[in-house]
């Protein structure tokens, strides 16, 4: 083949794979932004115990710098899935 | 601490469109100490899990995947294993690869050597801590 029947067939191939994208995107997207949905409102929900946890370590001072590292990405984490 | 090991064809996966990282199914496969896990591995089927007899769920809930100042960071909720009914099967190797894609398939991400095999007696847990990341690309 030539290179300029190579790019044809590429070319071919290329508006094969968006009208495919065009039909599948769209409701791929919509699964996932539910997904992201319930997996925003279920991340502080499975932290929770996590974060009582570490709470009480950081008030009887027993908390590594790590643990306290932690505690204040989670925290602001969930604040940010919180804000309108 | 678990030592983070990442798998080699994980980062080529990532950018070839393989990965939807922040809704894509995460989930932790075990693995025994006889059965190590290699940077050379690429999906599920090249690994040899233990049974999953008794152990909780294994799915992991994707918390951050964004950049900032380009550099891309991915965290996963922390995961709780539980044995419950019984004793579950020894590991030491804790594997998280995606479970969604279909071609490949169960594509590796990454996995955590704890050293030596850790058994978990009915009622017991073990809480696999992501600290601040698990994935970072930048």
């Amino acid at each position: 083949m030539s290179i300029k029947e190579l790019k044809d067939k590429r070319d071919v191939l290329w508006n094969e794979l968006h009208a495919l994208k065009a039909e599948y995107d769209p409701k791929e997207k919509a699964i996932r932004d539910q997904i992201r949905d319930i997996n925003n409102t279920l991340y502080p929900l499975e932290m929770s115990p996590i974060v009582a946890k570490l709470e009480h370590k950081v008030s009887e001072g027993k908390a590594s710098d790590a643990e306290k590292q932690k505690l204040d990405m989670v925290k602001a984490h969930i604040k940010s899935l919180q804000a309108p | 601490m678990a030592t983070y090991n990442k798998f080699n064809q994980a980062v080529e996966d990532w950018l070839h469109g393989v990965y939807a990282a922040d809704t894509d199914q995460f989930t932790v496969a075990l693995c025994a100490a006889a059965n190590a896990p290699v940077a050379t591995n690429t999906v599920l089927a090249n690994l040899t899990e233990i049974s999953y007899t008794n152990l909780s769920s294994r799915n992991l809930t994707t918390s951050t995947s964004a950049q900032s100042s380009g550099t891309y960071t991915q965290l996963f909720a922390d995961l709780t294993l539980s044995a419950s009914g019984g004793a579950a099967a020894a590991f030491r190797y804790v594997v998280i690869y995606n479970n969604t894609p279909a071609s490949p398939l169960d594509p590796l991400l990454c996995w955590y050597d704890y050293g030596s095999d850790l058994t978990l007696a009915d009622g017991e847990s073990l809480l696999i801590d992501f600290t601040t990341s698990t994935f970072t690309v930048t």
